[in-house]
């Protein structure tokens, strides 16, 4: 039994290390990307576990150790890294940089823009300081920016406008 | 120490030729002269004085100089032979150049490409001397090809002139198709002496003249159609670079070139070149007459025609090139005359001695037309000037004396010489065999002479006689030239004068030609009085008849004989034209067709063959494609293909 | 062995259906998560059915539910917040192999240092509505089939009845208590012999899983592996110095342009 467990705890380690596969070749933000690469040493470091206990000995706990520190370093490192390339480009998309290509291959097919905006229906919600009853909320009122909209139904109030 | 002085010869000017060339990339234009006058003033001490030292010696000179080659068994020596062919040659040839070095001074003063001019100058003088000195027949060839070279850098120095290019290229031609028979005959000869005894390991030594004509005996006895075959094949070099019928039609586009350039290369050396070469392998041709049949035939159509042609040219260069060209044919009459028994020591003595003369005159010639030139603002075509003796009067006087040696008046020089090679025609016209041959030769050497006169009196006349007229492109031009362009002038104008007198009937040429070796026999040589008489004749009336042209116009009503000769002469007998239409039309159609063949078909399917890697590396390259996701995808493909693979086995 | 593709197959199928990109659609949504729960059910199948591995169960169950959150999440603060699932779903499974210390490390390291890192870096970063880069997944088709080669094969290799895992039996420390008496009476030559394997040929019988200690790993660490701490060590130093100089800002030469 205790090989089946073995087995098992192998398997699973092999689970979390696919997913961080999946993850890494998918992904296109860069940060998504290093939180993929962190999934796959955890599922290196389950493996490890597993063969300490299976062996009965510290020599798997020991690399566990050794591959956190590496893993922590190579965090730091590579967050520092992503922040100076936003600094360059202003995006975290990972297919902004492939000036080293060697065809001229088009940019990265856009999504319709249906597609990111329709999910973007917030609730909107009275701004504080107004009386809900008063000024009835239209949709010409952009909850996340705090700007008004011109549109109908809008009367503007001499006691100054929302912060 | 002759030694060194035969040596010094062709390097004085290789001196000053690598001086100019250095001077050249400068943009020198001030003492670009220097180096080249001061070397050829050395090269002509030196030829005098190893004339006056006899540097020939009992059986010509031999100085070893440079080991060039030596592979295996072939060595290669660039050695010189001094004899007195090679020194009567080399005397006019450095003494000339020297003249035309001082006046090219001024006359090419304002070109920028004056230190260019003045080092191909040298380079030339350097391969002709080295050609004369030559003691192997494939040296001679080299410098052949190096006298040729720098005739065409010379004829073509304004380059940018379309004309000019083209006519450069078009002599290099005409003489590359003569130099690839004489390269056959060169070939075929050393080929030959390898059947006698006298071949040696050494594949070159065999050209030597003197192992040439060492052979030369076995080779008739045995051979005699391989020997009148290479003899047939080193005519046409001669032909080629001398400027007979067929392959004079460089000549005239030649004048392109600046005057002093014509003045040397195309009057006074290097078209005497192939005499020279006639005459150093005269033991040769002495075997082989009929060569030298054809060689006579083929000198009196061209002088023939070269006067025909002279007659109704309106350049007055033309005129002058049209006339070497004539008087070239004379010399290769005079040679031809050889064909008969025992007289080829005569008619190489003949030849020379006329080779000699006509270099002075026609060099005068040459140089006062560039006067008239000069003056007349690049003007040369005769009907847009006239009478300018008073506007040029030394330059009248200078060509006076050239033009009057030209047409062979008494005393001066032209008429000894040409009654020389007249005296040979009479001469060689008695004999059983070929006598009928050298009787039409003879008349028309008669007739030539006439012509020859008739257009020179034309040329003269109308040019410094008549209402004066200068042309527009003179402007203030209009002067005489100075006194460095005139004093070498002078000198020749006095050679032009004397030479004949002092060479002619003193038998002083021939004596000396017979210290060389192969000159020794003496023939027969007959003064015929009638033959000067006669041609003394003929100059005065040529004179008046050229005068008359010149001052009055022919009506146009004349016979249509006439004009139809007027009209042949004028459009230089339509060989241009048909060389053009049955040569170069062909060769340009054959070598479009198969540049279109080399460019679509051979390089497509070479292109074709070399674009097959690249549609792999089109493939290849759309994976690199500059994107983290694209490399990542493919290391995971790898790695489960590995893992794959590993697990599989 | 085959058998054991079936859960990966689903559990692929189920991702790509969950996906956002591939088919937009609630059904499929719900046939994604369907399909999820499925192939944790069906890998229940392969475990021992005692308690101790039930619980194991449980806990790759929330992990891989964590990671597939990870997966297809469209806000990347809901992504990192799957991953942090996965992680104390992975810490609990590092508990119940007594492998105390790692799981408390790989919660304080993972859980608590990197996400927040990670936060703070979305923070500054991320802009303040979705991106193409955030919607948008890189063939996710090609990369499920890739993943799945690859958890198949592992998996296959793993559970093959060819594969023998040995013990190793050497002269590292094991976990046997008796190996850990202090040093006075401690005999080397009985570390050796201290070692029990735990599965002999016969099968079952032999098997005594001694856990391990957080001391014992310490004394391992600092009398075996004193290279590596140290090492370690010096790498974390200059990971730190790295990390400062890599995210400086670009000193501004007089003329405004950076250096």
């Amino acid at each position: 039994m205790n090989e089946t467990i073995t087995q098992n705890l192998l398997v699973f380690g092999g689970v979390l290390f696919s997913m961080g596969l999946i993850g890494f070749l998918t992904r296109r933000s860069l940060i998504l990307m290093f939180l993929s690469l962190e999934l796959m040493l955890s599922g290196v470091s389950v493996n490890l576990i597993a063969f300490s206990r299976h062996h009965q000995n510290y020599q798997g706990q020991i690399l566990a150790i050794m591959v956190l520190t590496i893993a922590a370093c190579e965090a730091a490192i590579a967050l520092a890294l992503v922040v100076s390339l936003y600094r360059r480009k202003a995006t975290l998309d990972v297919s902004a940089w492939d000036e080293l290509s060697e065809t001229l291959m088009p940019k990265s097919v856009e999504v319709p823009s249906e597609l990111v905006a329709a999910e973007m229906e917030f609730p909107k919600l009275t701004p504080s300081g107004l009386d809900p009853m008063e000024r009835p909320i239209s949709a010409s009122f952009d909850a996340r920016s705090g700007e008004m909209i011109e549109g109908e139904n809008v009367k503007h109030s001499e006691a100054g406008t929302h912060a | 120490m002759l030694n060194l002085f035969a040596w010094m010869v062709p390097l004085a000017p290789l001196a000053g030729c690598i001086s100019c060339a250095v001077l050249s990339f400068r943009g020198d234009r001030k003492i670009a002269h220097l180096p080249a006058i001061v070397s050829l003033l050395f090269s002509a001490l030196f030829t005098i004085c190893l004339i006056i030292f006899g540097a020939q010696g009992e059986k010509g000179l031999l100085v070893d100089g440079y080991r060039y080659l030596n592979v295996g068994g072939l060595t290669l020596d660039i050695s010189l032979k001094v004899d007195t062919l090679c020194l009567c040659l080399l005397s006019v040839v450095t003494c000339i150049s020297a003249m035309i070095a001082i006046y090219s001074r001024d006359y090419m003063r304002d070109d920028p490409g004056y230190a260019r001019y003045y080092a191909v100058f040298c380079g030339f003088v350097f391969s002709m001397t080295m050609l004369v000195l030559s003691h192997n027949l494939l040296m001679l060839y080299a410098f052949w090809e190096g006298v040729g070279t720098c005739s065409y850098l010379l004829i073509g120095f304004w380059f940018r002139k379309p004309s000019a290019a083209k006519a450069a290229t078009k002599a290099f031609l005409v003489n590359r198709v003569a130099d690839c028979a004489f390269l056959l005959g060169i070939l075929l000869l050393a080929y030959s002496i390898g059947f006698t005894e006298f071949a040696s390991s050494n594949f070159f030594s065999r050209l030597d003249f003197k192992n040439i004509f060492e052979a030369l005996p076995f080779l008739a006895s045995k051979y005699p159609e391989l020997l009148t075959t290479v003899g047939f094949l080193l005519m046409i070099g001669a032909i080629g670079k001398s400027a007979q019928f067929p392959f004079h039609v460089w000549l005239p586009d030649a004048m392109e070139g600046p005057t002093p350039v014509s003045a040397l290369i195309h009057a006074a050396t290097m078209v005497t070149a192939g005499v020279y070469l006639m005459a150093r392998l005269s033991p040769l041709f002495e075997l082989t007459p009929s060569v030298l049949s054809a060689v006579a035939w083929l000198g009196g159509i061209t002088a023939f025609i070269g006067a025909w042609m002279a007659l109704f040219q309106t350049d007055l260069k033309r005129v002058l090139a049209y006339s070497t060209v004539s008087q070239l044919g004379y010399l290769f009459m005079a040679i031809g005359a050889g064909a008969v028994r025992d007289m080829m020591v005569i008619a190489v003595v003949a030849a020379m001695f006329h080779l000699v003369t006509h270099a002075f005159f026609k060099a005068l010639l040459f140089l006062s037309a560039g006067n008239v030139m000069h003056a007349m603002g690049d003007v040369i075509d005769m009907r847009r000037f006239s009478g300018l003796r008073q506007v040029l009067p030394k330059t009248n006087i200078l060509f006076l004396i050239g033009a009057a040696a030209l047409a062979g008046l008494p005393p001066l020089a032209g008429f000894f010489s040409k009654d020389g090679i007249l005296a040979v025609l009479y001469q060689a016209s008695q004999d059983s065999l070929y006598g009928t041959q050298f009787t039409v030769l003879l008349i028309v050497g008669f007739t030539t002479a006439l012509m020859t006169a008739i257009y020179t009196s034309r040329a003269y006349f109308s040019t410094f006689y008549g209402v004066e007229k200068i042309p527009d492109e003179a402007g203030h031009h209009a002067h005489e030239a100075t006194n460095v362009m005139l004093a070498p002038m002078v000198i020749l104008a006095i050679g032009a004068v004397v030479v004949g007198l002092l060479l002619g009937p003193t038998h002083g040429i021939a004596n000396y030609l017979a210290l060389t070796n192969e000159l020794h026999a003496h023939g027969e040589h007959h003064e015929e009085v009638w033959v000067m008489v006669a041609s003394a004749i003929l100059a005065i009336l040529g004179i008046g008849i050229g005068y008359a042209l010149a001052r009055v116009e022919p009506s146009q009503s004349t016979s249509g004989a006439w004009v139809a000769f007027g009209d042949f002469g004028r459009n230089r007998l339509y060989i241009d034209w048909l060389y053009d239409v049955a040569i170069v039309k062909p060769m340009e159609w054959i070598s479009a067709t198969l540049a279109w063949f080399d460019e679509k078909v051979i390089d497509a399917f070479a292109m074709r063959i070399a674009s097959v890697p690249r549609l792999f590396g089109l493939v290849g390259q759309r994976v690199q494609n500059g994107r983290v996701p694209g490399y990542s995808f493919i290391t995971a493909i790898g790695i489960a293909a590995l893992a794959v693979w590993i697990a599989t086995r | 062995m085959l058998s054991m593709l079936v859960p990966i197959i689903l559990g692929a199928v189920g991702y790509l259906l969950i996906q956002h990109g591939v088919v937009k659609s609630q059904a499929t949504f719900a046939g994604g998560l369907v399909a999820i729960v499925a192939a944790l059910l069906f890998a229940l199948a392969f475990t021992p059915g005692t308690f101790e591995s039930t619980i194991l169960m449980l806990f790759c169950a929330m992990a891989t539910g964590g990671g597939i959150g990870f997966l297809t999440a469209r806000e990347p603060v809901y992504a990192a917040l799957g991953f942090a699932t996965a992680v104390l779903s992975i810490s609990g499974v590092m508990f119940m192999q007594s492998a105390l210390f790692i799981a408390a490390a790989t919660m304080i390291v993972y859980a608590g240092a990197t996400i927040i890192i990670f936060l703070f870096v979305l923070m500054f970063a991320q802009q303040t509505d979705l991106r193409n880069y955030d919607v948008q997944m890189n063939s996710p088709i090609l990369a499920a089939v890739i993943g799945a080669i690859f958890l198949a094969t592992i998996t296959i290799c793993v559970t093959s009845s060819d594969a023998m895992l040995p013990i190793r039996s050497d002269t590292t420390r094991s976990m046997s208590a008796a190996a850990y008496r202090p040093a006075a009476a401690a005999d080397p030559s009985s570390v050796n012999a201290a070692t029990t394997p735990l599965v002999t040929e016969e099968g079952e019988a032999a098997q005594q899983f001694v856990p391990s200690t957080t001391s014992g790993l310490g004394r391992s660490l600092y009398t075996d592996y004193l290279l590596s701490v140290e090492l370690a060590g010096a790498v974390l130093l200059v990971a730190t110095i790295g990390a400062i100089a890599l995210a400086q800002r670009p000193i501004e030469t007089q003329k405004g342009t950076p250096a």
